[in-house]
């Protein structure tokens, strides 16, 4: 076990005292799920306020192009209209641009929410229209007339680092938006004493898994009070307070923010603010509340997309399938701002070697500017396109060596006696048998089988793949991975907030840091804080979403990174265990007997010498509050307890080696696919999820995650890719274009859930929402098997049949 | 960059069919959708048309210009247009033959260039909306002109 972690596993473990598996563990009914059945969800859109008017915006046509001049005036005279801005109205209202994320001279771009002086992706805001009501400020965005100046549009990420290409921020000189160069063990050493030296390239492409909500934003001024309420669906609320507290001029205490139900938001609603500021500057100037409801159109050419990563590997094997050392260089394209990245650039470190003891790795990453819609996370954010290069790199390797993949990836899967395990960079790998859940996926899919068929089948002109996967959901960041590319950000280590209050009446109120959209927060906390308590899980009641004014929070606070297991729960847990003592306390003293004699038993509570003399949390909560004479002596009246989870996380260190994701859950995909030779379409015979999350809070919210991540997976494999042509057009803004599988085209997955505790937590549950993106690599690894007979290799994460089908004839020699 | 092409017979002889559509009063007011005609001179004209391509509806405000003439054989003109979140930008060309007596060929070449939503959803209608909308330009020349 690496250095300082065992005082803090058993510190743990003596604060997981209160786990009794009354609540922990069960399928309850999530608490979510009855107003949403009911079609009675609380969306930001459900926000419907007096005297509220509407804003729209008028996007730019252009990928990249000067604006000459803004004509306004016939849009200020449309019926219904209240305001019309421009970049330039807006650049005079904010003091400065939104500050940038990186080091020079890429801080030196200018980001305002709306173009000033050019556009520099299609569908850049370029000015806005207030209106009475939605239709007029739709329409009078028609009466705005835009002089623009096209200029050549730069849509590649390789062409973005070459000397002569379009710039996207002239204030920059270049388009690199930040760059990193790491080695870590000696790979040098490795790569000379390698059998074998394998080399690919891949590109993990673009695309943003769908929400079912596009991003919406309320903003209310209220001028008595002077308070800004923005009810809004961002992932991260306090991410960006700071900039709209700048823009705005106002001190934090008069800013609320509110999240409530969310329609899923996987990253993508994490980078909304721009949107924010602008409906709460218009609130402000018009002493109205102003609500922005972005179009699905809007939302796929503008909101925010993955990033693409092109990656040029090379690794260092031995001939017996040994892979000592990896090196990489890779290039993401964030698109035109960064307005979230170039945070990838480093956030992959979580997962570098893969699950695998690969000794000695070198990566150079660059991020660029490039004119397309700007790139923020996307679920499994930057490590998910990372272990797609690992994932596809091991089935090459075992290629190249004739080794079968399960072969090669069990010879090189860290082992569940090394665990913890500390990877090359310092990452501590926390618990799990990852050997034998591959195993146990391998057998469900009949995988040994299946391999035995797939020659006789091919010979029946049948396209058989199997691909196999594994991956790692490293969860609850360590924000410190930032400072590995820019030493001067703010944010290091991960924390989360929570507050339990057991109420007057005897119930318990819990509110969250985190801003959940759609994963079931209200219920596991409720089940921790039944557990902890021994209350009924009826009895607790959980604030839906975030609220700044309500909720416990740190800067770290929000749903991103899978943390709200290894961060938010802690929080929860330990609010609810200091709530616990204390009731213990006054219970003993109201009683008369010791604490450690005190019972604590559903709701109610009595001296193990007297169980007939009870008491509940209603009289209990009555002297707390009521009837303090009562209290012990000295106790402060109420049951409050607030918590905030600070886990053992440091700055990286001067070899940028720190353990960057407090928990690491395994999963294994295995797919088998079949090819129709004719139309190249897929068709999926076989999905096996194996899923180790830690200790299971609630199996039915962990199930609906694990199908969540594997669909998302899959539909990026085969159906999502964001499209541009050479001039930056998007051409697929709409869901006529952008395919998104329907539940008729996605395959059954058979899910079989291992459960191995995190030493690292109180709870032991572990973040798994992301998935690590597995089922993206699985299911390329089965397309590729399908046709590697052929001669045939995929460089891409994503494969559509018309491509598929095309390299299938050119194998074959037919006319293409 | 898409470009389309076609032919019409139009029945009338070549010096009519060049008159009408080098006189921005005649073709402009045969433009399909048309809302509003501003002439400026002979070779300059706006005008704002209707535009409906499945779900993307609105108006196109459109400028024309002249760049090349070469009567009564060859026009070269440019329209720029913008509306419905996007900009057109169209460079064609019209070759005019006479193919016997009051009866003259016109043969047209366009480069059509797309930002914006057209290009996004374009794609799926472009082809046929462009050719509806030349043949209603055409159908339209063709009825102005008949017995001339």
């Amino acid at each position: 076990m690496p250095k300082a972690l065992p005082e803090i596993v058993d510190a743990y473990k003596q604060e997981g005292k209160y786990l009794t598996g009354k609540w922990i563990g069960k399928p309850v009914k999530t608490k979510e799920s009855y107003r949403h059945i009911r079609g009675k969800g609380a969306f930001a859109d459900d926000v419907q306020l007096h005297r509220m008017v509407y804003m729209a915006l008028l996007r730019s046509p252009y990928s990249h192009a000067k604006i000459l001049n803004i004509d306004t005036s016939k849009a200020k005279e449309h019926p219904g209209v209240l305001l019309v801005l421009t970049g330039d109205d807006i650049k005079k209202i904010m003091r400065r641009p939104f500050p940038q994320p990186t080091t020079p001279p890429a801080r030196n771009a200018v980001d305002y929410p709306l173009a000033v002086g050019k556009a520099r992706f299609q569908g850049e805001p370029v000015a806005m229209v207030i209106a009475e009501d939605r239709y007029s400020a739709e329409d009078a965005l028609d009466d705005i007339e835009v002089e623009y100046d096209p200029l050549p549009a730069l849509v590649d990420g390789e062409r973005a680092l070459e000397p002569d290409a379009p710039l996207v921020h002239d204030e920059v000189g270049n388009n690199v938006m930040a760059h990193v160069h790491y080695k870590w063990g000696d790979v040098d050493h490795y790569f000379e004493v390698a059998d074998r030296i394998v080399e690919a390239k891949f590109h993990y492409h673009r695309f943003s898994s769908t929400p079912l909500e596009p991003n919406v934003a309320v903003a209310d001024y209220d001028e008595r009070l002077d308070i800004m309420t923005i009810y809004c669906n961002n992932q991260a609320p306090m991410e960006f307070l700071p900039q709209l507290a700048a823009g705005l001029g106002m001190p934090f205490p008069k800013l609320r923010v509110v999240t409530r139900d969310m329609g899923g938001g996987f990253g993508n609603k994490l980078a909304n603010w721009p949107y924010i500021v602008l409906a709460a500057m218009a609130s402000k100037i018009l002493g109205r509340p102003v609500k922005w409801v972005e179009t699905r159109t809007e939302h796929l050419q503008s909101a925010t997309h993955g990033a693409e990563r092109i990656c040029y590997v090379k690794a260092a094997v031995t001939t017996d399938g040994e892979v000592l050392a990896v090196k990489m260089r890779c290039i993401d394209d964030d698109g035109a701002y960064a307005r979230h990245e170039p945070a990838g650039i480093t956030v992959w470190a979580q997962v570098v070697p893969g699950l695998y003891k690969i000794k000695a790795l070198e990566n150079d990453y660059y991020a660029v500017f490039t004119n397309k819609c700007p790139a923020a996370p996307n679920r499994g954010f930057s490590r998910a396109p990372h272990l797609f290069m690992i994932e596809r790199m091991m089935d090459r390797i075992a290629r190249e060596l004739d080794i079968d993949p399960v072969e090669l990836r069990l010879k090189n899967l860290v082992p569940p006696e090394e665990m913890p395990y500390e990877t090359p960079n310092g990452c501590i790998y926390d618990s799990g048998d990852w050997p034998e859940g591959l195993k146990k996926a391998l057998e469900a899919a009949n995988y040994w089988e299946w391999r035995e068929r797939q020659e006789e089948y091919r010979k029946q002109g049948k396209l058989i793949g199997i691909g196999v996967a594994v991956g790692t959901d490293s969860a609850g960041p360590n924000m410190g991975q930032v400072r590995m590319y820019n030493p001067r950000l703010p944010y290091s280590g991960g924390t989360e907030g929570a507050l339990v209050q057991i109420t007057p009446d005897g119930k318990a109120r819990v509110t969250l840091g985190s801003s959940p959209q759609g994963v079931s927060h209200e219920t596991t906390a409720a089940q921790v804080v039944a557990e902890v308590l021994e209350m009924d899980y009826d009895d607790v009641y959980v604030q839906t979403g975030f609220d700044s004014f309500t909720s416990i929070y740190t800067m770290h606070s929000g749903t991103y990174g899978s943390r709200f297991a290894p961060l938010g729960i802690p929080a929860v847990y330990i609010a609810a265990a200091r709530l616990r003592e204390k009731i213990i306390k006054i219970v003993a003293h109201s009683l008369g007997c010791k604490e450690e004699d005190v019972v604590l038993d559903d709701g109610q509570a009595y001296c193990k010498q007297n169980p007939e003399k009870k008491t509940n949390y209603r009289r209990i909560a009555r002297i707390a509050y009521g009837n303090i004479p009562e209290l012990p002596p000295g106790m402060e009246p109420g049951l409050y307890s607030i918590a905030i989870f600070r886990p053992p996380f440091t700055h990286p260190n001067d070899h940028n080696m720190a353990n960057l994701a407090l928990t690491y859950s395994f999963n294994a995909h295995v797919v088998v696919l079949e090819i129709d030779p004719e139309t190249a379409l897929p068709n999926i015979l076989e999905y096996v999820v194996v899923d180790d999350s830690g200790r299971i809070i609630n199996p039915l919210v962990v199930e609906g995650q694990v199908h969540g991540a594997a669909f998302l997976g899959f539909s990026a494999a085969l159906y999502e890719e964001y499209k541009y042509d050479e001039d930056g057009n998007l051409v697929n803004s709409s869901f006529m274009d952008y395919l998104v599988p329907y539940a008729t085209e996605t395959p059954a997955f058979k899910v079989i859930h291992m459960e191995t505790p995190s030493p690292f937590t109180p709870v032991g549950a572990k973040g798994m929402g992301e998935g690590g993106g597995t089922s993206i690599q699985a299911v390329i690894n089965a397309v590729e098997d399908a046709v590697a007979h052929l001669g045939i290799t995929l460089e891409k994460s994503h494969i559509d049949p018309d491509t598929l089908l095309r390299m299938i004839r050119e194998a074959r020699g037919e006319e293409v | 960059m898409p470009q389309f092409k076609g032919s019409e017979l139009i029945e009338a002889s070549r010096e009519t069919v060049w008159g009408f559509l080098t006189d921005p009063n005649k073709v402009g007011n045969c433009a399909p959708g048309l809302k509003k005609l501003d002439v400026t001179d002979q070779d300059h004209f706006s005008v704002e048309v209707k535009v409906g391509l499945g779900f993307l509806r609105g108006t196109v405000k459109a400028k024309y210009e002249t760049l090349e003439k070469n009567p009564p054989e060859k026009l070269t003109l440019r329209i720029l247009g913008s509306g419905i979140g996007s900009q057109v930008d169209i460079k064609a060309m019209v070759g005019l033959k006479e193919v016997e007596q009051n009866k003259t060929q016109l043969d047209w070449v366009a480069d059509v260039k797309l930002s914006g939503m057209l290009a996004g959803l374009g794609g799926r209608y472009i082809n046929d909306a462009a050719y509806k909308n030349v043949s209603e330009l055409f159908k339209c020349t063709r009825e102005k002109l008949k017995g001339k």
